[in-house]
């Protein structure tokens, strides 16, 4: 009950914007900061996003304790402090995604960093090594990419033992209309697509090779 | 037989080789966890029931939910993962691989193996609208932002 006026009090407020600021969708951002508001339930722990753009007035920003589009208290210029109901600390991820003009020969570019005040929190290598990169930010899945990688901070601390893992939750129901759609291209040719392809060449090679020599 | 013969006959047997051996060492994502983690059971696959299901197997892991699923995403990369605050979620052509945190009072990891459906209807929650369609609160498709790169 708790949590369904939890997601309808965050739904309210992301529908509320007049204009997607940044990245994340309003709603998509609703439901972010809805699972980091049960995260710090669960763990003591306050999270929060904080991503800067050069192409909208507004950043991407939300918090476990203010909701969407609004900072963690306390975090804006005076450094991080720790509100009275993050009992065990803060994480927040911080970063910049700059977009190059059309006509500019630079490139996209975005960057991403972890603050907090936990003793040995999440770092930016953790969440590369969950295949979660800063460059992402600047691709098509820029938003999934951003979603995952603020949905990653609960799981982090708790793997580093700081706080309790948030409980998985198998889903009960599924509505009949919904299933998987976009089945994946095959799993050999993603892992090995390469290595055909490289040894596909060399064995081409050695009669265009020979046919050549003799030809000359 | 001259010389270029030979090159090109040493050049046709590394590549019939290296194709050989490319075929035979691959194995599939759920052969190779079933290889690498202790089984610790499995269920009935979670939705409709249809001819050629295959159940979830449970498996256990010694390392943390984030380290087990880069091991995994590190040997058999994705097509999509999902990571997620109770767990990390990666999807495969036939498969979708579930590293979850263990029960309480234990330490590790688990890994659930489902199909295609089964992962979908179980991780719902956290897949739903990413990787098929979703009549959740969020909308028919979620993460679908405006992707503004250049």
């Amino acid at each position: 009950m708790i949590r369904a006026l939890g997601l309808a009090l965050a739904l309210a407020i992301a529908l509320a914007a007049t204009a997607q600021a940044g990245i994340l969708a309003p709603e998509d951002a609703a439901e972010l900061a809805q699972s980091l508001a049960e995260a710090q339930e669960e763990q003591g722990v306050c999270y929060a996003w904080s991503i800067a753009n050069n192409f909208s007035d507004t950043p991407d920003v939300g918090s476990s304790t203010a909701g969407p589009d609004r900072p963690l208290p306390g975090t804006s210029s005076e450094g991080l402090r720790l509100p009275e109901t993050c009992t065990k600390g803060i994480v927040q991820l911080e970063g910049k995604i700059d977009y190059a003009c059309d006509s500019c020969e630079a490139e996209d570019s975005a960057s991403v960093s972890i603050t907090s005040n936990l003793p040995n929190p999440p770092t930016v290598a953790d969440l590369e090594e969950l295949g979660l990169k800063a460059d992402a930010l600047t691709g098509d899945k820029d938003d999934t990419t951003l979603l995952n990688m603020v949905n990653a901070l609960p799981l982090l601390v708790a793997d580093r033992g700081i706080a309790p893992y948030v409980p998985y939750e198998p889903a009960a129901t599924v509505p009949a209309t919904d299933h998987a759609t976009g089945k994946p291209a095959s799993d050999f040719l993603r892992e090995s697509g390469v290595w055909l392809l490289v040894f596909a060449v060399v064995l081409l090679s050695g009669p265009a090779f020979y046919l050549y020599k003799r030809w000359q | 037989m001259n010389r270029y013969a030979i090159f090109a006959i040493a050049m046709v047997a590394v590549g019939v080789f290296g194709l050989i051996a490319t075929l035979a060492t691959h194995r599939s994502v759920r052969e190779d966890i079933a290889k690498n983690y202790r089984s610790i059971g499995s269920q009935a696959p979670p939705g409709p029931a249809a001819e050629g299901r295959k159940r979830t197997q449970i498996y256990a892991s010694s390392k943390s939910v984030s380290q087990t699923a880069e091991d995994i995403g590190d040997k058999h990369k994705p097509a999509d993962r999902r990571t997620t605050e109770a767990g990390a979620f990666l999807r495969y052509r036939d498969d979708v691989v579930s590293v979850i945190p263990p029960p309480a009072g234990s330490t590790g990891s688990r890994i659930l193996v489902d199909d295609e459906e089964g992962g979908y209807h179980r991780n719902y929650g956290y897949v739903g609208g990413f990787w098929g369609t979703y009549s959740g609160p969020a909308g028919s498709f979620r993460g679908g932002g405006p992707g503004t790169a250049k």
